[in-house]
């Protein structure tokens, strides 16, 4: 077997397939040694080594499996078990039960696998299972702990909690934030906040990293967690700011039910309050735009898209170009921001504004930017239009006819008022027209990082309601001014790519050097921008709005 | 009145928790009242180690040895003995096998049977006076070393065979060396002074009446590894050792064998004391490190050693401070003479903190490899009020019970191992026959089972689980197949846990097993306690013929539970009795009308 | 049932009495509502709105105090009103809460009785149980848990019941399994049972009637896990029963156990279940909904 510099035991095992059970280890975060279920026997030391913490020299020779090694194991299992609810391990009606009870029963405080969020993906149970335990010798324990629910986004059951110490570690060691330590001694160890305050006390950022690594249901993500089995997953990159983190989007019953980091992602594995817990709520949002909408007597009008692009083409030929004004927001991706300025070039415009122009370091673009900052903004000096001429949002409310992307105070007065949006808001109830788009989990796309690399957007579920991906929406107005170009998502980035392709950021990549620029990026400079499309999401969210107040 | 004397007034814990500063005060008072300042000079020592029978007065250089001195008996000793050259016969310490007197020092059974190597000082030097300290050879040890090679001295401790006194045992001189070649600077050395077990003192004492001879040690080994930082880690319930460690410290950076260029070799060093919070755990290496960097005191998985990655990640040694403070005269005396006490296998001598039921409780040192009988006895003086001794436990709450039928078991490393206890860092328990071993083996447990870091989950909830076995067992619910279980556990906890404390902490429960595996079965099969001590299986009865109706027994009753008109008899209500004992304790000698009996437990049908 | 046989109680305020977690996720209300109290008989059951913005959930009412002028429910916290109502304090007030609903269990003197509770069916079955004694049967109790530490309700089941049978999944009691099992186990032991009543989750109930169903004992189970209305209005609680559809809130929610078509049960069961699983992501950490504005 071949060793690597600073491998242990367990490193080099797994290389070769060997399974070695454990539950404190995680790839990510230093060795601990709690568990204490990979232990193995190395000739030459006493006792039982721990796997996850002993160094691999090439003259070792480990045995990872015989009968007493399972034994231990087995004891060691046993005692987790023995305070950890268990009785769903060992019923003899499982097969039947699971067959009746498809779905985890949303309880508050767990006292089974079937009421427990986390049944699909316990690495506890899988350990169970490996070591074929089927009864508990001992009487069972149930710490009766309160629950820890008085926090946004997440539930925290200490009963449940094996002391793993993965979400200590995580929060300390990778998050370097330190909210989560081991409290008292003895038996009555516990993981709990400094002086049991709530997370919200202690400048908790609400990451989610704790609840990602917990290998138990201790902790586990309030909104999301009672989706059961996934229908599908689907990896692509979070919208809500330029960093773009990888985000493996859980779909269910056609809906989103839960984002979670990336391991494989660039910004490795991590995200913030944002990425982790708000997607799905805003995503399902109730306040979504579902129909195109026209104004008919005052009124806004249900109609079929033909007509209400019509409506918009229309509309815009009213106007001399000097007249109209194009919001994009910096959400957009760069498909559909392209196809933005081309309608405006047709049109023979240069009013234009960004949504919310990036301003300040590369790293407070990035965060307080939209989605996609610096997409848009090279897009925009792609194009013939030069910097300077780039409108503020009042020179745009000026203007008599506006095409905006995104919802923006001030400009409701405007004489025709186009808004291709994903939420209801002021700017919509005052349109003249409402063309509903698909946000970023639902649309292909790309998207051009703060770091200069270009990423590509899934679609994670199929559109909502009536709602169009943004660029087939400007290419149908477009098509009314007879241009017809284009008619795929190829066609667009064809336009484009190699262009944003050509993007290198130098001064960024001392920044990736090791694991931790993300954590420390939100670290110091708070969290990205809550908001999206011109929508401020502490107002779709109500826990995001919750923390927000929690932090002024 | 002829040559100069000096009176030595123990100014250790002990003695001076039963007033011992007010006696030197008054003694100073009284010498200097008398006009006799020139001639008797009044000095503190630290601890003797009996502080049983403290507070202690020596007069030198006769080497008279009074104690239970009081303030009162101050003038007397002055009249009689300083003035009048006559000793305080009442004051003397009196041999409780021959009632006799016994005047000096040397003669006392509890000395006479003693080695001092570690201990040397302890109670002839002024703590806090360095002159003191060098008049008695100290930093020579020191001196010597400094003219050696760093590989020299390493060397000398290595031919010394010094084994770690703080548990595991482990060659200094090899630690030494390890941390000497690893890679990376600075490097650092750690004195663990933490002193976790319950009853030991032994460290304390030591830091209280010699601290340079720590500080002597530590020097000696910065220099052989290399280290120019140094810790003491002292727990801060120690505030007096901690304060005569501070002394200590200036009073040797003043002589300028701490800081930079320790006399003039180019050798730099200097030490910290950081006082620990007081958790058992913290004394293991590991947890020590990760609380001095501030951290919570958990330990971790070894490898790496201290010696390759310690604080701060730089190699570190960590040294218990009886095997720093031996160095000195392994330097001073030779490692030839060191290793010519004690054992082929253990050199030198070992420390105990002998308490329990004991005549003579106290801090003893004898050379390794010296009979356990023979501590416990002959130092010891027996099991008092003619009880016979039923078993010893070595090494603390993590060590083992032996069995009196092997009080000729040699105490050293090996022959404790093999008999399955441990040295430990030497506390000695002595248990008399009324001593129940399911009870003894639950106490250590519970105090192990507290003190667990909460890290793995073999220490964490395993000793929990063993805990609740022996509660059931001492109320009278154990069942068959309980002791496997037991055994079961203490295997898993044993091999299981990450560190030392989880890995010995089945130990009392081990050897009680292997040893008095009867007493359990007893308590099992019969739900009968022999030792009559758990409380599950007792109850308390006034027995109708003896009770004298003083009621002493109904007053001293924490619940009440006791009623009897005067001079009528007594009678205990069960059902509010809470088995305290207080009044089979109280019960008047001459009436010993309150008996223990065995109940008979009614056990649920299976 | 009619209409008008169900009390609103208008203008009541319906004030938690006390509220105490008697295990672990079952919690135990009482409830101020003296009319109820008055009317309310063993087997029926109550619709209580937590708040304003809260869904309609049935509740078994497992005892009443017509002088105190209060009813005691028993609740597993198990969705968003659960939740809200298990966050609430003593002295809150309910929305509302009608009742009693549906129609009372069938008591009469059958000979032996076998009574069969799980989850809150623990404490519905105990007024059922308390009525069989009255009506001179001869009551066998048997209730089950996933382990001892999740029974409760036993001091007032074993005052009513002539045996009382605690079954656990973790075998932590003297049977280990589940009710059926326990069914099984007294019948292997030659029990004679006239009659059974069982009350608990749709598995449980369906599981203990295939065990009664060989032995031809007359099974009655109550089916109380699905309903909105309360009144037959909106068809949640719609079951077929003997090949005939019934509507649990009105026809019963005491039912034959052996006519009762699970596998239907079982599949509308997972209906509604998406709307709330998703309904947790807009649900504030307060249990409030959230305000929508855009
Ligand atoms: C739970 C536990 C507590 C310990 N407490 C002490 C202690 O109080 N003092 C001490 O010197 N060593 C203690 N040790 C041993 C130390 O880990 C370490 O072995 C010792 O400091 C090494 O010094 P030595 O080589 O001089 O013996 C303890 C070990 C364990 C596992
Ligand atoms: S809460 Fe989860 S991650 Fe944290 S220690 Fe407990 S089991 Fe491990
Ligand atoms: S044992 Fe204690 S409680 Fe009982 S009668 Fe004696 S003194 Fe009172
Ligand atoms: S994985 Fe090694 S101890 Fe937990
Ligand atoms: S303190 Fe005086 S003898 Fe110990």
């Amino acid at each position: 077997m071949e060793i690597k510099e600073g491998q242990t035991v367990l490193d080099v095992a797994r290389d070769a397939g060997i399974y070695i059970p454990t539950l404190c280890t995680l790839d990510q975060l230093p060795n601990f040694g709690a568990c204490r279920l990979c232990l193995v026997k190395i000739e030459g030391m006493r006792g039982f080594p721990p796997a996850c913490s002993t160094p691999a020299t090439d003259d070792m020779d480990v045995i990872t499996d015989d009968e007493e090694l399972n034994n231990l194991r087995r004891n060691v299992v046993l005692l987790l078990l023995s305070e950890h609810p268990n009785s769903c391990i060992v019923c003899d009606d499982k097969e039947l039960c699971e067959k009746y009870r498809t779905c985890p029963m949303k309880a508050g405080q767990i006292t089974g696998c079937q009421l427990c969020p986390n049944k699909e993906d316990c690495d506890l149970r899988e350990i169970v299972e490996h070591l074929g335990i089927e009864k508990v010798d001992y009487e069972f324990n149930y710490k009766n702990l309160n629950l820890e629910r008085e926090d946004p986004f997440f539930d925290r059951d200490y009963n449940l909690c094996i002391l793993c110490g993965r979400c200590v570690r995580v929060c300390e060691e990778i998050r370097e934030m330190s909210v989560l330590a081991f409290t008292k001694r003895g038996h009555e160890t516990r993981i709990d906040t400094a002086f049991g305050k709530s997370h919200l006390e202690t400048g908790c950022r609400f990451c989610g990293a704790c609840v990602d690594v917990c290998p138990t249901g201790a902790l586990s993500a309030r909104g999301t967690k009672w989706h059961g089995k996934l229908d599908s997953e689907v990896k692509t990159v979070c919208g809500l700011c330029n960093i773009n983190c990888g985000i493996v989007v859980g779909v269910k019953w056609g809906k989103v039910v839960s984002t979670v980091p990336d391991p494989t992602s660039y910004t490795n594995g991590q995200l913030c309050v944002l990425g982790r817990f708000c997607i799905a709520p805003i995503i399902n949002h109730f306040d979504r735009l579902k129909y195109p909408l026209v104004r008919k007597d005052d009124w806004l009008i249900p109609v079929e898209w033909e007509e209400a692009i019509d409506y918009a083409v229309e509309g815009l030929k009213k106007y001399s170009p000097n007249d109209i004004g194009f919001v994009i927001s910096s959400d957009l991706n760069n498909e559909a921001a392209f196809m933005m300025l081309e309608l405006a070039r047709v049109l023979g415009t240069t009013n234009i504004a960004v949504g919310t122009p990036a301003e300040g370091s590369v790293v407070q673009e990035a965060l307080q930017g939209g989605g996609n900052a610096l997409g848009v903004t090279h897009l925009y000096r792609m194009s013939d239009f030069t910097e300077e001429k780039l409108m503020k949002p009042d020179e745009i409310s000026k203007l008599k006819a506006i095409y905006t992307t995104q919802h923006l105070a001030g400009i409701e007065e405007a004489e025709f008022l186009i808004i291709q949006d994903v939420f209801a808001s002021k700017t919509s109830e005052c349109a003249s027209v409402v063309l509903p788009a698909l946000s970023f989990i639902e649309t292909e796309g790309s998207v051009l990082s703060f770091d200069g690399t270009l990423r590509s957007l899934n679609a994670a579920v199929e559109p909502y309601a009536k709602a169009r991906p943004d660029w087939v929406i400007t290419n149908d107005v477009l098509k009314g001014f007879g241009n017809e170009n284009i008619s795929t998502l190829e066609d667009v980035r064809s336009a484009f790519k190699d262009e944003l392709k050509k993007v290198t950021l130098p001064e960024m990549q001392e920044l990736f050097l090791d694991g931790k620029w993300l954590p420390r990026i939100l670290k110091e400079n708070k969290d990205p921008q809550y908001s999206y499309r011109g929508t401020d999401l502490t107002k779709k969210v109500g826990d995001l709005r919750i923390l927000k107040e929690a932090n002024q | 009145m002829t040559e100069h004397r000096n009176i030595l007034v123990c100014r250790g814990t002990g003695c001076v928790s039963s007033k011992s500063p007010l006696i030197m005060e008054e003694l100073e008072r009284q010498i200097k009242a008398a006009g006799l300042s020139n001639e008797v000079g009044v000095k503190q020592t630290g601890c003797h180690g009996f502080c049983q029978r403290g507070p202690i007065v020596v007069v030198e250089p006769e080497g008279i040895f009074y104690c239970e001195v009081k303030v009162e008996d101050v003038a007397e000793i002055v009249e009689s003995h300083i003035k009048n050259g006559k000793v305080v016969e009442r004051l003397l310490y009196t041999d409780p096998k021959s009632n006799e007197h016994i005047p000096h020092y040397r003669d006392i059974p509890f000395y006479k049977n003693q080695q001092r190597v570690i201990l040397r000082n302890c109670g002839h030097i002024d703590p806090e006076n360095i002159d003191d300290y060098i008049s008695a050879g100290g930093y020579s040890g020191l001196k010597k070393a400094l003219d050696k090679t760093q590989e020299g001295v390493i060397d000398e401790v290595m031919k010394s065979s010094l084994r770690g006194r703080g548990g595991a045992g482990f060659p200094a001189g090899k630690k030494w060396k390890l941390c000497r070649d690893a890679k990376g600077e600075p490097k650092y050395l750690i004195c663990n002074a933490d002193e976790g077990d319950p009853g030991a003192f032994m460290d304390r004492s030591i830091l209280e009446a010699d601290p340079h001879a720590v500080l002597e040690g530590m020097i000696i080994a910065a220099y052989a590894i290399g280290a120019s930082k140094g810790y003491v880690y002292v727990r801060a319930e120690y505030p007096l050792a901690i304060q005569r460690l501070e002394c200590a410290l200036q009073q040797a950076e003043e002589h300028g064998f701490i800081g930079q260029n320790i006399l003039e070799t180019g050798l730099s060093f200097e030490i910290e004391i950081k006082r620990g919070a007081g958790a058992f755990v913290c004394g293991e290496e590991t947890a020590l490190m990760a609380s001095i960097m501030g951290e919570r005191g958990m330990p971790r998985p070894r490898p790496p050693f201290p010696a390759i990655s310690g604080v701060w990640g730089k190699p570190t040694n960590i040294n218990n401070v009886k095997t720093l403070a031996s160095i000195p005269v392994i330097m001073s005396k030779g490692a030839e003479w060191f290793a010519s006490i004690g054992t082929e296998g253990s050199t030198g001598t070992a420390v105990f903190a002998l308490t329990g039921n004991i005549a003579n409780s106290g801090l003893v040192e004898v050379p390794m490899g010296t009979e356990l009988g023979k501590i416990i006895f002959d130092i010891g003086g027996g099991v008092p009020d003619g009880k016979a001794l039923k078993a010893a436990q070595t090494g603390g709450p993590s060590g083992g019970c032996i069995p009196a039928e092997k009080k000729n078991i040699p105490v050293d490393y090996e022959s404790l191992t093999s008999a399955g206890s441990i040295m430990g860092s030497g506390g000695l328990i002595v248990m008399d026959e009324e001593t129940c071993m399911v009870d003894i083996a639950h106490y250590f447990l519970s105090f192990t089972q507290q003190e667990s870091c909460g890290k793995c989950t073999p220490c964490r909830v395993g000793t929990k689980r063993m805990l609740e076995i022996l509660e059931k067992i001492k109320g009278g619910e154990g069942k068959p197949g309980d002791l496997e279980k037991l055994e079961q556990l203490a295997w898993t906890v044993k091999n299981g846990s990450l560190c030392a404390l989880g890995g010995t902490a089945p130990n009392p429960v081990l050897t009680t097993l292997r040893y008095f595996r009867d007493e359990y079965l007893q308590h099992i099969d019969n739900t009968r306690c022999p030792a009559q001590v758990c409380k599950g299986l007792i109850r308390y009865h006034i027995n109708e013929e003896k009770c004298i109706g003083c009621g002493i027994c109904a007053s001293k009753c924490p619940v009440e539970a006791i009623s009897g008109e005067k001079k009528q008899l007594h009678v205990i209500d069960e059902a509010t009795c809470i088995k305290c004992g207080i009044c089979f304790q109280s019960c008047p000698p001459k009436a010993k009308a309150v008996e223990k009996i065995d109940i008979e437990v009614i056990r649920a049908e299976d | 049932m009619n209409e008008k046989d169900v009390c609103k109680e208008v203008g009541q305020s319906f004030k938690i009495v006390s509220k105490e977690a008697v295990v672990p996720n079952i919690y135990e209300m009482v409830i101020e509502a003296p009319i109820i109290a008055e009317k309310v008989k063993p087997g029926q059951f109550v619709i209580l709105i937590p708040d304003e913005m809260g869904e309609r959930v049935p509740f078994t009412v497992s005892d009443w105090d017509v002088e105190k002028g209060t009813v005691t429910i028993f609740f597993q916290e198990l969705g968003v009103s659960t939740m809200k109502l298990a966050k609430m304090e003593v002295g809150n007030t309910l929305e509302s809460l009608v009742g009693p609903l549906g129609k009372p269990a069938e008591i009469a003197n059958f000979g032996t009785v076998l009574l069969g509770g799980g989850c809150y069916g623990i404490g519905g079955i105990y007024p059922i149980a308390r009525a069989m004694k009255e009506a001179g049967n001869r009551v066998i109790t048997v209730v089950e848990a996933r382990g001892q530490y999740l029974l409760y309700n036993l001091d007032k089941l074993k005052a009513v019941s002539d045996q009382l049978f605690l079954t656990t999944s973790d075998g932590s009691t003297e049977i280990s399994g589940k009710v059926h099992d326990a069914v099984q186990h007294l019948l292997d032991k030659g029990e004679k049972i006239d009659r059974a009543v069982f009350m608990g989750c749709n598995f449980m109930l369906m599981m203990s009637s295939e065990a009664t169903k060989s032995h031809g004992i007359k099974t009655k189970v109550f089916l109380n896990a699905l309903m909105v209305d309360g009144t037959g209005m909106c068809g949640c609680c719609r079951c077929s029963v003997g090949g005939e559809t019934k509507y649990a809130c009105v026809d019963g929610p005491e039912f034959d156990g052996h006519e009762v078509d699970w596998e239907e049960l079982f599949k509308r069961s997972g209906h509604y279940l998406n709307d709330e699983v998703l309904a947790y992501q807009f649900f504030n950490y307060k249990g409030c909904k959230q305000d929508m504005d855009g």
